[in-house]
């Protein structure tokens, strides 16, 4: 039972009075963000990040982890109530959230995607509490080969998971690990594609670039058309809390939406987005009525909602024990922790149980917090959704500009963001995606010291990814990934040759 | 449309191209002892593979959609202009924050954006514009300590 005692230690330090206010103002901030579209939760825990260089490391990240995760619950709400996906991970619960509130079930909309929320949530971190430790142990045998391996694994993953052309996300892969390699180099020292501007020396900033690809691109996508006033459904919300037949429609759906999203979460890759459009599919495939989806079916939100929470909650496994952040905002919390010294990777959990542990039990708290800020409180909510865009976005703007200024007090920083969000504009119009290019960002720099350093332990020959038993097996996953597209091409060429004659 | 594939197919190379160039510059060492151009070399190949590969199969696509929707692709000129509106008044921010100090340039971008991207009632514009200015400079500058730039103002 000893993880029992360590999360004992770690709910002491969660249950801190600062450490409890902090867990509040993170999920309560991220809740905003999650209702407000446009505002994603890496230009938010940006904008945050230099409060918490006075904080201590644990405190810190346990309100970024709330905004985080917070942001999951409050994209929900603008999905069912306007349409418009809050968050990219809650796209999916327009489909029948929206219909559910026009047809006058906006509350039990709500009410089943904060619950499924919460016990999708719950669960999963259960499962991270109980995947750790084991998990830890096990990466502290990773050398560089090992890294090198599992990084493009990782890649290759939400290369192979992204829509569209694979072609299209490979290249978006490669041109993130060019970024990443802008700047000083750690070797040598030898500055890299500086351009001899001295603010790129520290290599491009991801900050920047996030905010510009995510946030402001996506304004400009907005402001093509004209503005027109949003439709709020559900003014009046007299009960949030969903009926037995509610529960019993959507117990399995949650079920099966948490273990999808936890899989899907907890691969370096990160696949919150795509969670939930699995989830959503699967529970099409095994709903006896699929045809009401689409037209309002309560399983098509539980589902989707629990897996984008049980993947969030996921994406901290390979944060916490192999030191691969999965996404941007994750890696911006891996900067937060590492200014204070702490490296997070195998072993954090032996020399900083304080952090890791309390971290882990802040987010149980934050869930339960979530649920009563999202439920009873949901009114509040509803009135920020009134705001009119043409007010938000320049808002909007103005947050993202200050966020940028204050990483380092620097000019740079966004003209970066303005020049990579006219850069994501063209790229949404083109048809590109930009996760791998941030994914490629924040690996790069992870991957490039390993294969170098491998190679030097080799002396120059690349079976030393195949020699070692771990590499070995990931290096299958990643011969697996490139080979089965071709593989399913082929065969559905000639099933189609089949069906032909 | 398949031009918008070739085009962008086209640009993506330059870009490998560029950094395959530089990285070569920088030196690639030996496989035994890699150098600073090593890695960005490796990927800047992958670049190039991957986008001369995309542009020889959008050719062969002739007549067939492509992954670009073949709908509308520009927005219209007044969605050109709102657009082109912002990232002037987002580099306009940058450049002039630090002369004219945080307080009045935040003010200057507010009220343009609000005024004339979707023109709301002068008091609106001014009333929304002086909260926004006030609240971000109380919220970063006084709370949070952000140390926002002063200008010639001293504000």
């Amino acid at each position: 039972m000893d993880v029992l005692y360590q999360l004992g230690l770690g709910f002491n330090v969660a249950l801190d009075p600062l450490n409890l206010v902090l867990c509040f103002i993170g999920v309560l901030f991220g809740t905003l963000v999650g209702v407000l579209p446009g505002l994603g939760p890496a230009a938010s825990v940006s904008l945050l990040l230099p409060m918490t260089f006075k904080m201590t490391p644990v405190g810190g990240i346990i309100m970024l982890a709330g905004i985080l995760y917070g942001a999951q619950y409050g994209g929900s709400t603008t999905s069912i109530l306007v349409n418009m996906p809050g968050e990219a991970t809650s796209v999916v619960t327009c489909f029948d959230g929206y219909q559910m509130a026009k047809q006058g079930r906006a509350g039990p909309a709500l009410g089943i995607a904060a619950f499924a929320s919460f016990i999708a949530g719950t669960l999963s971190l259960v499962g991270l509490t109980l995947v750790a430790p084991p998990l830890v142990r096990m990466a502290l045998e990773f050398g560089p080969p090992e890294y090198f391996s599992l990084t493009l694994l990782g890649m290759l993953m939400l290369i192979y998971l992204s829509r569209g052309p694979i072609i299209k996300a490979l290249m978006m892969g490669a041109f993130g690990f060019l970024l990443s390699s802008i700047g000083q180099e750690v070797f040598t020292g030898t500055l890299r594609f500086t351009m001899g501007i001295f603010e790129l020396y520290d290599g491009v900033g991801l900050v920047g670039v996030v905010m510009g690809l995510f946030g402001i691109s996506e304004v400009l996508i907005n402001l093509e058309t004209r503005l027109v006033k949003q439709e709020v459904v559900g003014e009046k919300i007299t009960s949030v809390l969903p009926s037995l037949q509610d529960w019993i429609l959507s117990i399995w759906a949650i079920v099966r939406g948490t273990i999808i999203g936890f899989f899907l979460g907890s691969l370096p890759g990160g696949g919150m987005v795509l969670s939930t459009f699995a989830s959503y599919a699967v529970e099409k495939k095994v709903s006896k009525h699929p045809e009401k989806f689409g037209t309002g079916a309560i399983e098509g939100v539980a589902g989707p909602e629990a897996a984008n929470n049980a993947a969030v909650q996921a994406t901290f496994i390979p944060l916490l024990t192999l030191g691969i952040p999965p996404n941007a905002t994750l890696a911006i919390m891996m900067g937060a922790l590492m200014i204070h010294n702490i490296i997070p990777g195998p072993l954090l959990m032996a020399e900083h149980p304080d952090v890791f542990w309390g971290i882990v039990s802040s987010m149980y708290i934050g869930n339960a917090m979530l649920l009563i800020l999202n439920l009873p409180l949901i009114g509040i909510w509803v009135k920020v959704l009134k705001v009119p865009y043409s007010i938000l976005f320049p808002v909007i703007l103005l947050v993202c500009l200050i966020g940028a200024y204050s990483i380092n007090g620097s000019l740079v920083d966004m003209v970066i963001m303005v020049l990579f969000s006219v850069i994501g504009y063209l790229m949404k119009k083109f048809k590109y995606e930009m996760a791998p290019v941030v994914l490629g960002m924040i690996l790069g720099g992870i991957m490039e010291p390993a294969l170098r350093r491998s190679l030097i332990i080799s002396n120059g020959s690349f079976t030393i990814f195949l020699s070692r038993p771990i590499s070995l097996a990931l290096m299958i996953g990643v011969a697996i990934l490139l080979v089965s597209p071709l593989i399913l091409r082929v065969m559905g060429k000639r099933r189609r040759g089949l069906g032909e004659r | 449309m398949r031009k918008y594939d070739l085009l962008s197919s086209l640009a993506w190379l330059t870009v490998g191209v560029i950094f395959f160039q530089r990285s070569v510059g920088l030196g690639l060492g030996e496989l035994g002892e890699p150098g600073p151009g090593f890695f960005p070399f490796l990927v800047s190949v992958c670049l190039i593979c991957f986008s001369s590969i995309y542009f020889v199969s959008s050719l062969r696509k002739r007549g067939q959609l492509s992954s670009v929707e073949s709908s509308r692709f520009w927005p219209k000129s007044d969605g050109l202009i709102r657009i082109s509106l912002v990232v002037m008044s987002l580099f306009m921010f940058i450049f002039t924050m630090n002369y004219l100090g945080f307080v009045v340039t935040t003010f200057l971008f507010m009220f343009l954006l609000l005024r004339f991207i979707e023109p709301k009632k002068w008091l609106a514009v001014l009333l929304v514009a002086c909260l926004t200015t006030f609240l971000s400079y109380a919220i970063f500058q006084l709370w949070l300590k952000a140390d926002l730039p002063r200008g010639g103002f001293g504000f």
